[in-house]
């Protein structure tokens, strides 16, 4: 029987097919008493050797796809595999206890993961979840309940699941994973960025999905443009979605063709520079290419992700240098890493927070471990010697911040110097407004930097208090919020009177409703994920600059979001129908 | 037991700590003696023929880690032990 559910559609796409889901759920460990120790052990030793083999064809195609330092993790769940402690504890109370292995080896990861626990060493801490990881997949293959491997994905296929970590989303195949359906997770977390960037057709936010669906999934068919899940969907369904599908994809042509031969410009003439958001050097795609400004806003901490270590300066340099020279003279700003929060990596000496959103992030992180920053700045400046390399600073909060990472950066620069080593001695250097004090002193910080750029996700998150994540207050994270209008204002207007450029790199540069009213409050460069360019792009060209103006100073007289979104929508509805009926 | 036991106090000098390649390395390392070979910190003696309870050591730059050797190799043991912690497990 086909069934439907609701989410919220993160990546645009529409998709049908065979469905896997993607959930290693909770385990029930048997716990008895057998007779025959000597047949148990050699049934967990069978149940290793499973393991063993498994790993070791994970180790294979991780270091094929992804290198050598992926698939270092690998490496150590194997050597956990063999470890003495492990073999002789499960030797030694399968004898003597007669307990059956399952729940030894429960014991025994519950045991270690307590004392590596208690050592207080976070960074070590994290390992954890390495030793449970392992554990946990002998278990399954001694109860023969396998769980499915991203990695070993045969066929496409589309994925259900309830989450997944940034580790783990960085480790997708566009070409195994069709779509991507979570029963958590936000329009801005990291799996919808990254799915975006992948072009993976992406919904999150489907409640129940786990708890209520009952039938066999046969298949599943995906509408991540209206936010629609079929499981075993209908023929007639697929009718429908094929038809739709011809149709949007001969929109989107239509509008890439029209946007090539067309300046990226308004009306009556104001150019616009629409840039795009990347989080990977791979990213630089033909849309990238032919239809951005150049990238304005290059997530670098995606470098440091899903790797045992940090990587190194030099290649850091290579990555960066790749991009900038792929897309010069066009600018490409690197921010510097914005490690910490939600996107913790695993080998960072990362001390757990009670509230990590609002703890030792992004150049908080930095500045507490100058090495590290220090490392990452000097592959940016030599980067900026060879292509148009802009750097940027993410949540700064006070004019001490900034003036802090510019003296390092200044020691960075004198100690390539010293070294006669090759650099962009005055690169421009810009922040990123995402916190409401920078919003409020945005005319001081002009004085110090050469640009700004907005991020929006993050100044809603902490303007109104709403983590974007938790499903019970998601609906209070709303960017129409007169709040974030006016403080959208504010920034713009300091950065208007310092005479220095401002962008906005938050999802809301992307979500057409706003486009015009961002146009209107003199923004002239909008960055984005690269598949919302082309909309966006025909959207500009049909903006008049001067009605915009006026447009804004409407809408900032709102008093409510409801309000806000009411004239947004009958805005889009009498004069851009064309181009945004798409969404 | 074997009267051959050595003791040497060992420092941490990487900046992670001794962390899951290390301590894989260590292991590695340590298998293909005879000895019985311990490190010791923190109260804690942990055997250093085991990722696991390696780990749970929690040893971060600066400790200073005892490693104990007991067995006719011990001696040869504990000087290639010494090296890997001199080399940084090859970290920075």
């Amino acid at each position: 029987m086909e069934k439907i559910y609701h989410g919220i559609p993160v990546s645009p796409g529409i998709v049908w097919g065979e469905a896997l889901v993607y959930d290693p759920g909770v385990i029930n460990i048997p716990r008895f008493k057998i007779k025959n120790p000597k047949e148990e052990y050699k049934r967990v030793q069978s149940a290793i050797d499973i393991t063993k083999e498994e790993l070791t064809l994970l180790y294979k195609k991780t270091l094929e796809n992804f290198g050598k330092k992926q698939a270092g993790i690998f490496d150590v769940h194997l050597m956990l595999l063999e470890d003495e402690t492990i073999l002789i504890e499960l030797k030694r109370r399968i004898h003597e206890e007669l307990l059956n292995a399952e729940s030894v080896l429960y014991d025994i990861a519950q045991k270690y993961s307590k004392d590596i626990k208690s050592t207080g060493n976070s960074f070590i801490e994290e390992r954890t979840a390495d030793v449970i990881d392992v554990i946990d997949r002998i278990i399954r293959n001694l109860l023969e309940q396998k769980r499915p491997d991203l990695d070993n994905i045969k066929k496409p296929c589309i994925l259900l699941s309830v989450d997944l970590p940034p580790s783990e989303t960085a480790r997708l195949h566009p070409e195994k994973i069709r779509a991507i359906v979570l029963e958590r997770g936000s329009t801005t977390s990291h799996v919808a960025i990254l799915a975006r960037s992948l072009r993976i057709p992406t919904i999150v936010g489907v409640s129940n999905l786990f708890n209520t669906y009952t039938a066999v999934i046969k298949g599943a068919a995906v509408d991540a443009i209206s936010g629609l899940l079929y499981i075993n969907p209908t023929s007639d369904t697929i009718l429908k979605l094929r038809q739709k599908k011809i149709q949007l994809s001969r929109r989107f042509l239509q509008y890439e063709k029209r946007i090539i031969s067309h300046p990226s410009q308004t009306e009556d003439g104001r150019r616009i520079s629409v840039l795009a958001n990347i989080e990977l050097p791979n990213e630089v795609d033909d849309n990238v290419k032919h239809l951005s400004a150049g990238i304005g806003l290059y997530r670098t901490e995606y470098l440091f992700l899903n790797k045992t270590e940090p990587p190194t300066e030099e290649e850091q340099y290579k990555e960066y240098v790749y991009v900038a020279k792929t897309l010069n003279p066009l600018p490409v700003i690197l921010r510097t890493i914005d490690i910490g929060g939600d996107k913790l990596a695993s080998y960072t000496n990362f001390i757990k927070e009670q509230n990590p959103q609002l703890g030792c992030r992004a150049v908080r992180f930095c500045l507490a471990h100058k090495d590290f920053f220090k490392t990452q700045l000097r592959a940016m400046l030599r980067a900026a010697s060879i292509g148009n390399i802009k750097i940027m600073f993410p949540m700064i909060s006070s004019i001490e911040e900034l003036r802090d990472v510019k003296k390092i950066l200044q020691e960075v620069k004198n100690e390539l110097t010293l070294e006669g080593i090759p650099f962009n001695k005055e690169p421009e250097i810009g922040i990123m407004i995402e916190i409401p004090s920078a919003v409020l002193i945005a005319d001081e910080l002009a004085k110090e930097c050469n640009f700004f750029s907005i991020g929006t996700n993050d100044l809603i998150q902490y303007s109104l208090a709403v983590d974007r994540n938790n499903e019970n207050i998601a609906h209070l994270y709303d960017p129409a919020h007169p709040a974030i209008l006016r403080m959208l204002k504010m920034t713009v207007s300091s950065a208007i009177n310092a005479n220095i450029a401002c962008s906005i790199c938050g999802e809301m540069a992307s979500d057409p409703l706003f486009t015009e009213f961002l146009v209107g409050l003199g923004l002239n460069s909008l960055s984005m994920s690269s598949v919302s360019i082309p909309q966006i792009r025909a959207l500009i060209t049909k903006i008049t600059y001067t009605e915009a103006v006026e447009f804004s100073e409407k809408i900032l007289q709102c008093a409510s979001s409801k309000e806000v979104r009411s004239i947004l929508k009958e805005r889009i509805n009498t004069k851009f129908k064309n181009i945004v009926s798409i969404v | 037991m074997n009267n051959n036991r050595i003791e040497k106090i060992i420092k941490v000098v990487n900046s992670l700590g001794v962390h899951a390649r290390p301590a894989a390395m260590i292991v590695r390392a340590m298998q293909k003696y005879d000895a019985h070979i311990y490190l010791v910190y923190n109260g804690n003696r942990r055997n250093a023929k085991s990722v696991l309870q390696i780990l749970s050591l929690g040893a971060p730059k600066d400790a200073e880690i005892v490693a104990v050797a007991e067995g006719k190799d011990a001696h040869s043991a504990l000087q290639e032990l010494e090296e890997i912690f001199e080399s940084g497990f090859g970290e920075e």
